[in-house]
């Protein structure tokens, strides 16, 4: 049997083991339901602007929902992923998987697919279901809708290969999440915060909130490199744009993101070592 | 089957495991032994390959390990220390896990013959997280041997489990050994590595200090041996003969007998009972007193460090 | 560092700050080149000052480079450059030199020209008249502007023979109480109306027609010399798309315009509804080259949106009708009337948007509000699309309308539970089994 052959065989074994968990847990659920739930706070939202206004022009009103609904089904995979490496060195159960045939790499990659095939169902079940909500509501869905579904399985795999990451240099799983929750919390308030100031007229601005905006600014930038939920911002700006040249270099931007962070999950992983 | 040559790991200035060249035959049963702290796990993580080594080689089957890392592992069985186990799953779903990912032929007739070697065939289906801690040992030896594996690295393999336990693991390991498997076993349970193990490697800060049979092994470590006679009448005549023995260094006399300290080396008890003979003692019965494996154990590690090391460490 | 170090390094920096920005700007005399860009509707102005290195346009079609010396200062509360042209405006000689990947490509000398506006300086975008046509379109207009003026001083003096003659006989009549037939009396002049056209001065300047591409401008003087800061670049652009946009009044809220750009954008209705619409030729270009081509001496125009793209739009579609079509067939066609925007009077603040019928009493001496089509759609499903004088369909001015479905919140409250509902049903079984098989012997 070749090597490849006995690594997929590893990869598919442990994948499908958690796939089993993942969909024995409430998690998956709960996090599609609070999902629809916010993404129908602005389906409502647009329904009341149009009854008010009588008239709305929408070019995908059901887009900004997917794409509410899309982040927090990764923000849901990010703590995943966050938790499953460290969770598992936690319980020993990791380096039992190590004493069998599973390395590094077959370990991140199976932990990976896992949580790109939850993903995936969770983007088919909002597919059904808003499907539903534009039956309910006669608001269209378009091609559009359909390639930013698809886009988002690359956010996913951005945010996992993140989460892994954070999962593999962290040494337990609340540490995990409590790194990722700052982490997260940094990406919103650098956002929030270089917004509201570019937002600002420089004529209400001192020269040092000048500088004080081109330095947030800068580090807003620096951090939407670092950040996994840019990369789908910047594939949903190419679908709006429907330029082919910008949608590949998003997507080949978010290719490259996730194989780095993967890879990086993958050394460090080799470093730490499995035992607790 | 298994082998290093100057296998060494450091962790910044600490050096675990330094120089370390062992060699384990087909079909042995090696017992690897060490104070704790000794290196003993370490080792083992880098046979496994869990742990890169700082320096040395490591061949398992006589390939390195990361040539051929899946087809080696598959070939390998563990049982560790800590009983980790998904406590969601049943012991049958636990084994079916391993059976898959090992890719073990016949997997449901397997699972069976190992649950029955271990007595857990009658809880096959209760969730792991109800187990008490010598059915999770069982258990986790169970999956050690799902795979029919070549080598199964056991690594206190008795530590949690009561007599009968103990004796089913004993058997396990024969039976096993029987099959012609190797087996490299480290454990605290030093009559247990008596009782099983064909050779054994004593390990100490890193260093291994002896490997050889257990024979061997206590030979190099007895200076003197101690003979101890039971006598119907014990005289000064007696007492006065065995000492102008020359092989003899010290008697100690009691109200029952004698306790003779020779030299090693030959068989002193017919001359010893010739000499009672003569000075007209009667031997009721004489036994000479072996060296256990914990005292050469002790010895070695401990006492006769400089002299082994002077003698060249892993003879 | 002490926490009141910190502070006062704090108020150092920010008194500084303060100073910086109260200091008047620094003013320096600069090589700029004066544009006036065709924007695909109008005219537009704007300058590159020494600071800004690449000048954008529009493709296959007039604009107007002119290179000058003037006095330029950066105004830091807009963030733009401001050149002072009332007191400093000097032409500097020479020819405008165009290169592309280093080659020469044209060598442009001055021409004259003019900006006509055929509807009147403050109505509808300028035509821009070069060359001879420039000077004998000034030349008709100046004749018609003193034409103007001497029918004016006609009409003046006949209206004063006229004022006098109906004096006269006003006066007969107050004193001896005679009548007069109407044919006795005078007739009134008729006032002259002065040209509704305007034509701008004729100046010389650089006119540039080029198509997209990346090129290179310099103006080099008489003696062949490269004058100083008039080396950028040049970037000639073209739009993505084009297509039919919509300006959308709706009867509810007529102050609050919507707009349908291109054929993703679909109308929501509630309801039956009533809409007035006027379809207008859009071009869609980079957002970014747009904005620098029309504000040129901003320098953070466009910035940060080189992947946007935005409608710019255009002219009307003349003679254009509205058809609305259910199932592919065409169920109406309207053309545009003008409506007149009615306040209520009162405390209700309302309006009524009704039909501009100029000959009403009560619309006399008015203008209409707007001219549009009116569409009144009930609920359902359709499309509208616009056909011009020909009857033919105007590309890209297809759309649909939609009608909203009244959905209350807790049908989508409860279609976000159905995944919660199934996770507790399948975790509750799991447990339930797990919950048997926990120290159950098989």
């Amino acid at each position: 049997m070749s090597k490849l052959v006995q690594k997929f065989n590893t990869v598919g074994v442990i994948t499908k083991r958690e796939i089993k968990s993942t969909i024995g847990s409430l998690g998956i659920y709960a996090a599609a339901s609070l999902a629809f739930l916010v993404a129908n706070l602005f389906v409502r939202s647009n329904l009341r602007g149009v009854a008010e206004n009588g008239l709305m022009v929408m070019a995908n009103p059901l887009n900004y929902p997917l794409f509410i609904a899309v982040i927090i089904g990764a923000t849901y995979l990010a703590l995943t992923s966050t938790i499953s490496v460290s969770r598992e060195r936690d319980q020993g159960t990791l380096e039992v998987l190590f004493y069998g045939p599973v390395d590094s790499i077959t370990y991140i990659a199976a932990k990976f697919l896992e949580q790109l095939v939850a993903f995936l169902g969770l983007i088919v079940v909002y597919i059904v279901g808003f499907f539903a909500i534009s039956k309910l509501t006669n608001f269209g869905l378009d091609s559009s809708f359909f390639a930013m579904a698809a886009l988002s399985i690359l956010l996913a795999a951005s945010t996992v290969a993140f989460g892994l990451l954070l999962s593999t240099i962290t040494r337990s799983a609340r540490t995990s999440v409590i790194v990722l929750l700052l982490l997260l919390t940094l990406f919103l308030a650098s956002d929030v915060v270089a917004g509201v100031l570019n937002s600002m007229s420089a004529k209400d601005m001192s020269v040092t909130m000048v500088y004080v905006r081109v330095a947030v600014d800068m580090i807003n930038k620096g951090l939407k490199w670092i950040s996994p939920f840019a990369y789908l911002n910047r594939g949903i700006a190419a679908i709006g744009l429907e330029s082919s040249k910008h949608l590949l270099s998003s997507i080949g931007a978010s290719l490259l993101y996730t194989g780095v962070l993967l890879s990086l999950a993958v050394y460090l992983l080799n470093k730490r070592g499995v035992r607790r | 089957m298994i082998q290093t040559e100057g296998l060494t790991k450091r962790f910044n200035d600490f050096t675990a495991v330094n120089n370390l060249s062992i060699h384990v035959d087909e079909g042995e049963i090696y017992g690897f032994l060490g104070p704790n702290g000794a290196g003993k796990t370490t080792t083992i993580m880098m046979l496994l390959g869990m742990e890169r080594p700082t320096a040395g080689r490591i061949r398992l089957f006589g390939t390195d390990l990361a040539q051929d890392y899946f087809a080696i592992k598959r070939r390998v069985g563990v049982l560790s220390e800590f009983h980790y186990l998904y406590e969601d799953m049943t012991a049958k779903e636990y084994l079916q896990f391993f059976a898959k990912l090992y890719e073990v032929e016949q997997p449901a007739r397997k699972i069976d013959e190992v649950l029955h070697r271990v007595a857990l065939y009658n809880r096959r289906n209760e969730l792991l997280g109800g187990y008490s801690k010598g059915m999770k040992q069982k258990l986790s030896m169970a999956r050690a041997l799902v795979h029919d594996p070549d080598i199964l690295f056991l690594d206190e393999p008795q530590s949690s489990l009561d007599p009968y336990g103990i004796r089913e693991v004993r058997d396990i390991i024969m039976e096993e050994n029987a099959k012609g498997k190797t087996l490299f076993i480290s454990s605290h349970i030093l009559s247990e590595i008596e009782r099983t193990c064909h050779r054994v490697g004593i390990i100490h800060s890193g260093k291994l200090l002896a490997e050889d049979s257990m024979e061997h092994l206590k030979e190099q470590v007895t200076e003197e041996i101690e003979i101890i006679v039971e006598l119907e009448d014990v005289s000064s005549a007696v007492v006065s003969g065995i000492e102008e023995l020359d092989f003899v260094k010290q008697v100690d006399s009691s109200s029952s007998g004698l306790r003779i300290k020779a030299d090693v080396g030959e068989d002193h008890r017919a001359q010893i009972s010739k000499t009672i003979a003569e000075t007209g003692g009667v031997v009721l019965s004489m036994q000479t007193k072996e060296l256990s494996l914990e005292e050469a154990f002790v010895i070695i590690t401990e006492q006769n460090l400089s002299l082994l090391t002077k003698e060249g460490q892993a003879s | 560092m002490t926490n009141r170090t910190c502070l006062i390094l704090l108020l150092c920096l920010i008194l500084v700050g303060a100073v910086a920005q109260a200091a008047p700007p620094e003013r320096e005399r600069q090589n700029v080149y004066g544009i006036t860009p065709w924007t695909g509707k109008e005219y537009g102005g704007t300058f590159a000052p020494a600071g800004v290195d690449k000048i954008y346009l529009l493709a296959d079609t007039d604009h107007v480079l002119n290179t000058l010396e003037t006095e330029v200062y950066y105004w830091p509360i807009t963030k733009e450059y401001m050149a002072n042209w009332f007191e400093s405006r000097e032409i500097i000689d020479g020819k405008l030199k165009i290169l592309q990947d280093g080659k020469e490509i044209a060598l442009l000398e001055r021409q004259p020209y003019a900006h006509l506006y055929p509807q009147g300086f403050y109505a509808g975008a300028s035509e821009l008249i070069t060359g001879e046509d420039a000077k004998r379109k000034y030349e008709e207009y100046q004749n018609a502007v003193e034409d103007y003026w001497e029918m004016a001083d006609e009409f003046r003096k006949t209206q004063a023979q006229y004022e006098r003659e109906m004096t006269d006989i006003l006066e007969e009549v107050m004193e001896t109480g005679r009548t007069f037939d109407e044919h006795e009396l005078p007739v009134p002049p008729k006032e002259p109306v002065p040209p509704i056209w305007y034509v701008t001065g004729v100046i010389e300047s650089f006119i540039v027609n080029l198509p997209a591409g990346e090129y290179s401008i310099q103006t080099i003087d008489s003696s062949g010399n490269l004058v100083p800061d008039t080396e950028k670049k040049l970037k000639v652009f073209e739009g993505r798309r084009t297509g039919v946009a919509y300006q959308i009044i709706p009867e509810s809220k007529w102050t609050r315009p919507e707009q349908s750009n291109d054929i993703s954008q679909i109308l929501y209705l509630e309801g039956e509804r009533t809409m007035y619409m006027k379809a207008v030729h859009a071009s869609e270009y980079n957002q970014h080259d747009y904005l620098r081509m029309t504000s040129l001496e901003k320098p953070l125009a466009g910035k940060g949106a080189e992947s946007a793209y935005m409608w710019v739009h255009l002219d009307e579609v003349p003679d254009a009708k509205v058809q609305i079509l259910e199932g592919g067939k065409i169920v109406q066609e309207i053309s545009p009337k003008p409506y007149f925007v009615s306040q209520s009077p009162g405390y209700t603040l309302g309006y009524d948007i009704v039909d501009f019928d100029p000959d009403a009493p009560e619309l006399q001496g008015r203008e209409p509000s707007f001219e549009a089509m009116k569409l009144q759609i009930g609920p359902g499903s359709y499309q509208i699309r616009v056909v011009n004088g020909d009857g033919e369909v105007v590309k890209g001015s297809l759309r649909e309308v939609r009608s909203i479905n009244t959905v209350s919140a807790w049908q989508l409250y409860l279609l976000s539970a159905i995944p919660a509902v199934i996770g507790l049903i399948v975790v509750l079984r799991r447990r339930i089994i797990r919950r048997k098989l926990l120290g159950t012997t098989a």
